[in-house]
């Protein structure tokens, strides 16, 4: 399976708010950073701009260098080979007490021996900003992240998500120019962590700060992220926007990576180029999608539909493919069906309850049908 | 419609679980054998209270009668007091000493550096080498430099390596475990090397610290079989315990030794009200 | 300054520059980075202290000393002495087997106290690890002294056994014999042994032991497969220790022992104290360490010593 070299969306263009300055030079740029700890290869080429103000993400399963990366950009490692700018200057020689970033850690880090303000005001204090401001910042700090009742409190007295809301606030008092949040929800339930992406957001668009998040959880970098990396060992395989990523995945391992797909693999039949319609040949039948990437004939490809974009059609004969329904789930809000094809492929539908999709039974047969425009056909 | 109980004759009276007779025999058999081991641990040690009230002239049964005398006996015998103070200032010393080298030796072990594990085995060595044979290489070494027996010269340095050992293992797992992601916080927050030692590390590490500069001064309190070897002309407690009961077995002997115990009880309540308070102050790290 | 691939680019191979070594490495790390340099001052005085005397004794072994004084020509008669009179190796093979003797009653007597205070609740746990220590800080040398009144002719045993009825004479083999050195060894060094095993049992969960029980286990079993096996890393550091310290042991087999239970630590303070023959007695302490260190080499394959010191066991 051939891998990409890193490609930029042509549909960049953003479904949420801009920031108020979008300045035309990048606030973080990797440029050609390679890590090997030891023999073993981490990062494989790595270049990525990210803007001023914006909320980007590192997503990918583990161990795929997203940690190793930010961990670069921090300062906490350095890369075997490339560079790294923040704000237009060279950090690669720069340790990582003296970079304009500051980190929220997976696992809080919290100094167990200080109080939550003397927490929060070290990094001030190392900067050796006066007593008096200090005292200020620190009290807008624990406004800003809603802890102002908490003042006064020991580390071990709180829960998870104060602990998480204390990290966040020692980093923000200091201004950075660059937020980096490792997994920072990873270790808070799924109420907690819900209500916790939330305050993100709001204290991300109140700062204006540029925020970089580390996640392997898909829908959490969907929710935030004015921009999405996704990345797969050691390699950023795609950068844009959730739209775009979610829309118009450029390679298969983003497509499966992000929401859920049917997928046919077939031969191209006939060339084509980005994202014009490109026929390929499967099972004798012929199926049409968008290409992600330039195409010849004769490649090995597959189709990829989303389940929302399935289409099941009561008239078998109206359809591209057709098969038998085995199975039918009511999630709530929408009801997924199941449909076996005559080749023996299993294929999936997920469609609103107010759709039509709600009155097929199981065992009967119905026609796969979908909208040209919907399919992306990826390198196989 | 009767109760499922009736139905199928089932005794629901509540009840004890059955006993298992093995397990019971077993119980049994271990509170034997630690009341033994009690009975054989402080048998001595109370012999030794009764006796230092004990109005006799000569060490040991029978009982005679009751007396503070060998107490106000101790107090007032000039050398054996020299010789406590000897070894308490001794004592702080070579804990001071060693914990400084044992605390400066495991922070250089969080880096990896050639000749590492050499070191290593190094550290180990006053342990393995057994009592007498450490103060012997210790005499021949001073013997043939030349260099003057003295308190704080050659019997300072036996001690220390005695209490050094010890003291690292102590330290170095606690600093080897030491939650990285709390350094790596406040390196990012803008402090130095420096700071991240002094405001980070050495507080949290503090208890750590404090229990070995005691466990260290016990050590050179109790040391005997390498300090006969170095010493000179002065006395530590344990040389002069030494010289008394190898000349003649002294009646004030026990009241002795009843006033050492309570010195070192002394210093161990110290220092687990030290431990129990910094514990509270600093919090767990675990609770991360 | 961020390449964008051309469209010829998106359709070549993966680059094949990423799968070679790094050219130059910008994160190479110096071969002793500055936090390393901590361990200097402790590394100095172990060079010191520590090996340059081991080595000077060495070199002395194989000196000759005299009433007239030590000659430093290099000589094996020292060594010669030690394997032609089977004196040395007699005591040397006694202080093994007491030693390892003595390791294996303390081992005995501690295991199941270490169990029953590992057993206990938070507070009586407390209580009873004090209740431990208290007996060891007393000095050892006045530790081993005490059971002369205890052990003697007029002691307290002879006395109760005979104030019961059950002997009519003092029993005389309780001092001054190899039962006494015993009894004094295991008294002194007790709780090196009781102490690592209690911190071993401490860390058992013991959900584990309910784990065994559900599955079937008999508390038999559940000692032999589940408590014993994790123990072991305590049971090894507590037998180093008491072996070390026994091997090692002079105050009391000078006090209890009497003149059959000499050891090889009088035997070579012998060498110091009583005569002046440094250079021998350097032999025998070399022989000594030697024959200690092979020891523990035969016990550390079969265990990780390293670990175990360290206490990640």
């Amino acid at each position: 399976m051939k891998s990409t070299a890193m490609y930029k969306s042509e549909y960049s263009s953003s479904e949420r708010a801009a920031p108020a300055s979008s300045p035309s030079a990048p606030m973080v740029c990797v440029d050609g950073v390679n890590k090997w700890f030891g023999q073993d290869q981490v990062l494989r080429n790595i270049s990525v701009e990210i803007k001023d103000g914006e909320f980007f993400s590192l997503l990918g399963p583990s161990g795929c260098g997203k940690t190793t990366l930010m961990r670069i950009i921090a300062g906490f490692e350095f890369p075997t080979e490339g560079t790294i700018l923040i704000d237009q200057r060279s950090v690669v020689d720069v340790p990582a007490s003296r970079r304009p970033t500051n980190m929220v850690f997976q696992h809080f880090a919290l100094f167990p021996h200080m109080s939550i303000e003397k927490n929060i005001a070290f990094g001030l204090e190392m900067k050796r900003v006066p007593r008096s401001t200090i005292a200020t910042k620190v009290k807008e700090a624990l406004a800003l992240v809603r802890l102002e009742k908490f003042s006064g409190r020991k580390i071990d007295e709180l829960s998870g998500g104060q602990k998480q809301r204390v990290a966040i606030a020692r980093a923000l008092v200091n201004e950075p120019k660059v937020l980096l949040l490792d997994e920072p929800l990873g270790a808070l339930d799924l109420q907690l962590r819900l209500q916790m992406q939330g305050e993100l957001a709001r204290i991300q668009r109140a700062t204006g700060s540029t925020f970089i998040f580390v996640t392997h959880d898909q829908a959490e970098a969907m929710t935030m992220s004015d921009r999405i990396a996704v990345m797969d060992r050691g390699e950023i395989l795609q950068v844009g926007t959730p739209r775009d990523i979610y829309e118009r995945p450029t390679h298969r391992f983003v497509a499966e990576f992000i929401g859920h797909s049917n997928f046919f693999e077939g031969v191209v039949c006939a060339g084509a180029s980005i994202n014009e319609y490109c026929p390929v040949s499967y099972d004798g039948v012929e199926l049409v999608g968008r290409g992600a990437v330039p195409l010849e004939v004769g490649t090995k490809v597959a189709v990829m539909v989303r389940y929302e974009n399935l289409q099941l059609l009561a008239a078998p004969e109206n359809g591209r493919l057709v098969g038998n329904v085995t199975n039918k789930i009511f999630t709530g809000p929408t009801v997924r069906t199941d449909v076996l094809l005559a080749n023996g492929k299993t294929v999936t539908s997920e469609q609103p309850v107010s759709s039509d999709a709600v009155n097929l039974g199981v065992g009967q047969a119905v026609g796969i049908h979908w909208t040209a425009a919907n399919a992306v056909v990826l390198n196989s | 419609m009767q109760p499922l109980s009736e139905q199928f004759e089932l005794d629901t009276r509540a009840g004890k679980p059955a006993k298992d007779p093995s397990a019971t025999i077993w119980r049994w058999l271990q509170y034997a054998m630690v009341a033994l081991a009690f009975g054989f641990l402080y048998l001595p040690i109370v012999l030794l209270v009764i006796l230092s009230f004990n109005e006799s002239h000569s060490f040991g049964l029978p009982l005679k009668g009751f007396t503070l005398q060998w107490y106000r006996e101790v107090l007032g015998n000039a050398a054996i007091m020299t010789s406590l103070k000897n070894s308490l200032i001794l004592g702080c010393a070579s804990a001071a000493i060693s914990v400084a080298l044992a605390l400066t030796l495991a922070l250089g072990f969080r880096a990896n550096f050639p000749f590492k594990g050499l070191l290593l085995q190094t550290v180990l060595v006053p342990i393995v080498v057994p009592g007498v044979v450490g103060g012997v290489v210790l005499l021949l070494a001073f013997g043939y430099v030349g260099l003057p027996f003295g308190l704080f010269s050659t019997v300072l340095i036996a001690h220390v390596n005695w209490c050094l050992p010890f003291a690292f293992l102590t330290l170095y797992p606690r600093l080897h475990n030491f939650d990285k992601g709390i350094e790596e916080a406040a390196r990012d927050l803008g402090a130095s090397s420096a700071t991240v030692f002094w405001r980070i590390i050495l507080p949290i590490v503090r208890p750590g610290i404090i229990a070995t500069l005691l466990f260290s001064f016990t050590l050179s309190f109790d040391e005997f079989v390498r300090t006969i070897f170095v010493i000179g002309s002065e006395s530590t407690l344990p040389i002069r315990l030494w010289a008394i009961v190898t000349e003649q077995a002294q009646p004030f002997l026990p009241a002795l030794g009843v006033l050492t115990m309570f010195i070192t009880i002394f210093i161990s309540l110290v220092g687990q009200a030290i431990a129990a308070k910094s514990a509270t102050r600093n919090g767990s790290m675990k609770s991360q | 300054m961020v390449r964008t691939p051309t469209q010829d680019q998106l359709l070549q191979p993966l680059d094949q520059a990423a799968f070679r070594a790094p050219v130059k490495r910008l994160d190479a790390k110096p071969l002793f980075p500055l936090v390393s340099l901590l361990a200097l001052p402790a590394a100095i005085w172990l060079a010191l202290f520590t090996l340059a005397p081991l080595l000077l004794t060495v070199v002395m072994s194989f000196w000759k000393s005299t009433i007239f004084g030590t000659t430093t020509t290099l000589s094996w008669d020292n060594y010669q002495r030690f394997f032609s009179d089977p004196l040395y190796g007699r005591v040397l093979l006694k202080t093994l087997r007491v030693a390892v003797l003595t390791t294996i009653f303390c081992l005995i007597v501690s295991y199941p106290v270490a169990w029953y205070l590992a057993s206990q609740n938070v507070a009586k746990k407390a209580v009873l690890l004090v209740a431990v220590f208290i007996p060891f800080w007393v000095s050892y040398i006045i530790r081993t002294f005490v059971w002369l009144p205890i052990l003697g002719r007029t002691g307290v045993i002879n006395q109760f056994l005979q104030y019961l009825g059950l002997i009519d004479a003092p029993i005389n083999w309780l001092l001054y014999s190899e039962f006494t050195l015993y009894i004094g060894l295991i008294y002194v060094y007790l709780l090196y042994m009781l102490l690592p095993i209690f911190l071993s049992l401490d860390k058992l969960d013991r959900k584990l032991l309910e784990a065994a029980s559900d599955l079937g286990a008999s508390p038999f079993q559940m000692f032999m497969r589940v408590v014993l096996p994790l123990s072991t890393p305590g049971i090894i550091s507590g037998s180093v220790m008491v072996f070390l310290l026994s091997c090692g042991a002079y105050v009391t087999p000078q006090i209890l022992g009497g003149p059959s239970a000499i050891m090889f630590g009088n035997l070579i303070a012998e060498q110091f104290i009583g005569a002046s023959n440094w250079a021998f007695g350097a032999m025998l302490s070399v022989i000594f360490i030697v024959v200690v260190l092979l020891v523990l080499a035969l016990i550390g394959k079969k265990a990780g010593m390293q670990k175990i010191f360290l206490g990640q066991g």
